[in-house]
């Protein structure tokens, strides 16, 4: 075991080092430079600049000054904002992205689970319909058009929530709704389909024969068998929603990290795209690895495989 | 059968029972966040500030702060006029427009209660000019004597004239007389700054609410990056009989459609709206329209051979419908040109520039333009006008105003042009290579004078993009440059723009407005065309 985890380990560094330095490449490669007001710098007062931050070197020498800096764990100051480190702009602004993200996990996990558990057992009835279009209708309509027709309707028209801004928990949940959309749908799906699977598997009817009673079948059965292949997904579903916040920060001006990565590939700000690739992979490959875990710990057919190794 | 559904119902009552519950908290604390007489005003920026250092701030958002938090020798009133703030009185200006001299107000103070002197404004304008600094409005302190070698890195700091000869006044030289110069003291580059603090903190300085030290109507009294800053009055500040405003609450709010709807649902005070909400809000008593010291126009390279000839250029000026696409594309108060100097600019001269110059730009002409296109290529020995690429930033009003203008030459000129977006960056840089046949540019004016406008046509200008070269221009321009008399160089501006008119280096195609909504109980919020959007000092909430 202890291998394993040195031996992926090992491999860790190597993406890792690769992601680095294939950002490094492209994000050189980006045309225009990264200074914030470029349309009022003047020829001299760009090339002042330049020195200035140290681009005017040889691309290898900046490689090799940067592979040192991160190194020594220090992400270097934004372009667009000199005086913000962007160690400093992740710590700060990812908290609500984090949070957003783990309360549309919530939604997503909760509210596809029920859907896809009643339209299994109520299969081919007016229910599981119901439950399937829920579901199309989630994977079809995008967040960027699901959320403005949220914010309008619930947040202008009925005044039940606020509009948008992150002041109290009233506003998580329109943002958070609007995030997990998509994956509720997904969720509900997957749910739907292995439940039917375990529904007709032979210790389903073994346990109906014992006469236990539906909801102890339920729970006690069916889900922990048909719940497996959720989890799988929810490695992913994870990183999708933390990265893909980007839109529904945009419409609901929630302080979020989301916006920053395609805000930097915009100006070039070279210091901040970098800092977000390296943090939005760690934080990729680490779920990676929690989902692995979680996985043995459900199923104890992987956990018994993986010890006999 | 019975278990699951209670299952399912027991689960979806309590999540929408969650939602019920916390939606009517937010619901009383919004209500109790609108209270009026508490002379709480709540506005929205559309991005994060960078810091607020005014040495180094070079966004509007910034500047929409730091006018609030820090305040300068002047500031502008409703009409652009400047009127003394920090200083006691207007300057006394000798030597030809060039030497300025100007006493402070008496017991001035930060807002830690230490005393602010003439010294503060030394430092901060030589901050400013400190290569070190990396300051992109430095140029403007640049216009003092000295400054310029300084700034480039070529001279020493004691050459920069500017001194405080004691506590209460500040004396300063510029290179060449410049008309607007005390308006342009209201600009955030001009503000003091307190050195002991400014080195307290040094990289920092500003990058906090805690970091920042004020001199204005407010202080800065939290900032959560990304979200929201509060401003509430200096009770340090010397005019503080009249701010009304005890707290100002701002939340950063990029997207369009969300501030109409956030300004709907009463959360916010203030909302810039665009395009597709105008229409709805036109005729209610909440929209205002303010024109931006802000042009677009179709730049036309030179060096291309079929865009040296002056009658095509004009040809393919005169065959854009400006009023027609003004308002189809941008219908948001923007207004079709009538020069290269958009409406609202001072003359430097007390007047404004489009009433001494007129409406001087030809008149949209398709008939005219064809024959002047037939009359150019002969000129220019071209049998037809080539395909030419026409390049333009992404964003969504540039790509329709892309699509427009190529219909436009399509349907009136009979020629074809293939278009281009690109990210703006990259629109950037292709201007300043001169890589490019025709590209759509905005250039947004950096003091409130033709010379914003017109100086970046000379031939030596880094920001002569269409390479548009005329000695006799040059010369003007240079001309007014150095003249004193302020009608004098009044009329070698409007001369100069005459030029342009007869050679058309560019076409313009937009004087920029913005669309503001403002609820009727706020009054005397001041919009201003350049610079920082607005000014709440003399604001209140009724």
């Amino acid at each position: 075991m202890l291998r394993f985890i040195l031996r992926r380990f090992f491999y860790m560094l190597i993406t890792f080092w690769l992601i680095v330095s294939v950002t490094f490449v492209l994000m050189h490669n980006l045309p225009g430079d990264p200074f914030a007001n470029s349309e009022k710098l003047s020829t001299e007062q760009r090339a002042l600049l330049a020195r200035e931050y140290g681009l005017d070197q040889p691309i290898s020498v900046q490689y090799k000054e940067y592979l040192l800096h991160i190194g020594q764990g220090d992400l270097g100051v934004s372009y667009a904002y000199p005086t913000r480190k962007v160690t400093d702009i992740i710590e700060q602004s990812f908290p609500a992205s984090a949070e957003l993200g783990i309360e549309s996990i919530a939604f997503s996990v909760l509210i596809g689970l029920v859907l896809g558990i009643t339209a299994a057992f109520k299969h081919n009835k007016a229910w599981d319909y119901t439950a399937m279009f829920i579901a199309i209708v989630g994977v079809s309509i995008p967040s960027f058009v699901l959320g403005p027709i949220l914010q309008y309707l619930v947040g202008v028209k009925w005044g039940i929530l606020p509009a948008a801004l992150w002041d109290g928990p009233a506003n998580r949940i329109l943002p958070a709704l609007t995030l997990s959309f998509m994956t509720i749908a997904i969720t509900a799906r997957m749910m739907r389909t292995s439940m039917l699977d375990v529904l007709h598997a032979d210790y389903i009817k073994t346990a109906r024969s014992k006469g236990l009673s539906q909801s102890a079948i339920v729970l006690k059965h069916t889900l922990r068998n048909a719940i497996l292949p959720i989890v799988t997904v929810l490695g992913p579903i994870t990183v999708n929603i933390i990265t893909g916040t980007l839109v529904v920060e945009q419409i609901f001006a929630i302080p979020g990290l989301g916006k920053y990565f395609v805000q930097a590939v915009y100006s070039n700000d070279y210091t901040l795209i970098m800092g977000l690739t390296i943090f939005y992979s760690l934080l990729l490959i680490i779920v990676m690895f929690l989902t692995d875990i979680a996985y043995g710990l459900i199923d104890p057919r992987i956990r018994l495989a993986k010890g006999r190794n | 059968m019975t278990s699951a559904k209670k299952f399912v119902v027991g689960i979806s009552t309590t999540v929408l029972l969650a939602g019920l519950l916390t939606g009517c908290g937010g619901n009383s604390t919004a209500s109790n966040g609108g209270g009026n007489s508490k002379q709480i005003l709540k506005m929205t920026l559309l991005a994060e500030p960078q810091a607020l250092d005014t040495s180094i701030a070079n966004a509007a958002v910034s500047f929409d702060i730091l006018n609030q938090i820090n305040e300068g020798l002047y500031r502008l009133g409703k009409n652009g006029e400047p009127i003394p703030a920090l200083a006691a009185s207007m300057p006394v200006i000798t030597d030809g427009g060039k030497t300025y001299t100007i006493k402070l107000r008496d017991n001035l103070k930060w807002s830690d209660d230490s005393p602010l002197t003439a010294k503060d404004f030394e430092y901060a304008w030589k901050r400013t000019l400190d290569p070190k600094t990396k300051a992109d409005y430095a140029f403007m302190v640049a216009w003092l004597k000295g400054g310029d070698a300084y700034m480039n890195g070529k001279g020493s700091v004691d050459q920069v004239q500017v001194k405080a000869i004691d506590d209460k006044t500040l004396t300063f030289t510029l290179e060449n007389p410049i008309p607007f110069m005390t308006s342009q003291l209201s600009f955030p580059v001009f503000f003091p700054e307190k050195q002991a603090f400014v080195e307290k903190y040094g990289d920092k300085y500003a990058a906090d609410a805690d970091k920042t030290l004020s001199d204005g109507p407010f202080t800065l009294s939290k900032w959560d990056h990304e979200q929201s800053l509060t401003l509430v009055k200096n009770d340090k500040y010397w005019d503080k009989a009249n701010v009304k405003l005890n707290e100002v609450d701002v939340q950063i709010a990029a997207d369009n459609n969300t501030l109409a709807n956030l300004y709907q649902s009463n959360a916010i005070d203030v909302a810039r709206i665009t395009r597709d909400q105008v229409d709805q809000w036109k005729a209610k008593p909440d929209y205002l329209v303010e024109p931006q010291l802000y042009i677009t126009y179709v730049e036309m390279n030179e060096s291309v051979p079929a865009l040296k000839n002056d009658k095509i250029r004009q040809a393919l000026a005169l065959s854009i419908d400006r009023s027609n696409l003004v308002d189809i594309v941008f219908h948001d108060g923007s207004q079709s040109p009538t020069g290269f100097v958009p409406s609202g600019t001072k003359d430097g001269n007390n007047k404004e520039f489009r009433a001494d110059a007129g409406d001087v730009l030809p008149k949209y002409d398709p008939v005219q333009a064809k024959t002047l296109l037939a009359e150019g290529l002969k000129e220019a020995g071209l049998t037809s006008f080539p395909t030419l690429k026409f390049t333009g930033d992404d964003t969504e009003d540039a790509k329709k105003a892309l699509e427009f203008i190529q219909g436009q030459w399509k349907q009136n000129l009979g020629i074809d042009v293939t278009v281009e977006s690109i990210p703006h960056k990259l629109r950037i840089e292709h201007g300043q290579k001169h890589e490019f046949d025709l590209l759509l540019f905005n250039w947004g004016a950096d003091y409130n004078d033709p010379m914003t406008f017109l100086d970046c046509h000379e031939s030596t200008s880094s920001f002569n993009e269409s390479q548009f070269k005329d000695p006799e221009y040059d010369q003007l321009i240079e001309k007014a440059k150095a003249e004193p008399d302020g009608a004098k160089r009044a009329q070698y501006l409007v001369d100069a723009e005459k030029m342009l008119v007869k050679e058309m280096p560019v076409a313009p195609v937009n004087f920029r407005a913005y669309s503001y909504l403002v609820k009727p109980n706020v009054k005397n919020i001041l919009f201003f065309p350049y610079g920082s959007e607005w000014d709440l000092k003399n604001a209140s909430v009724e």
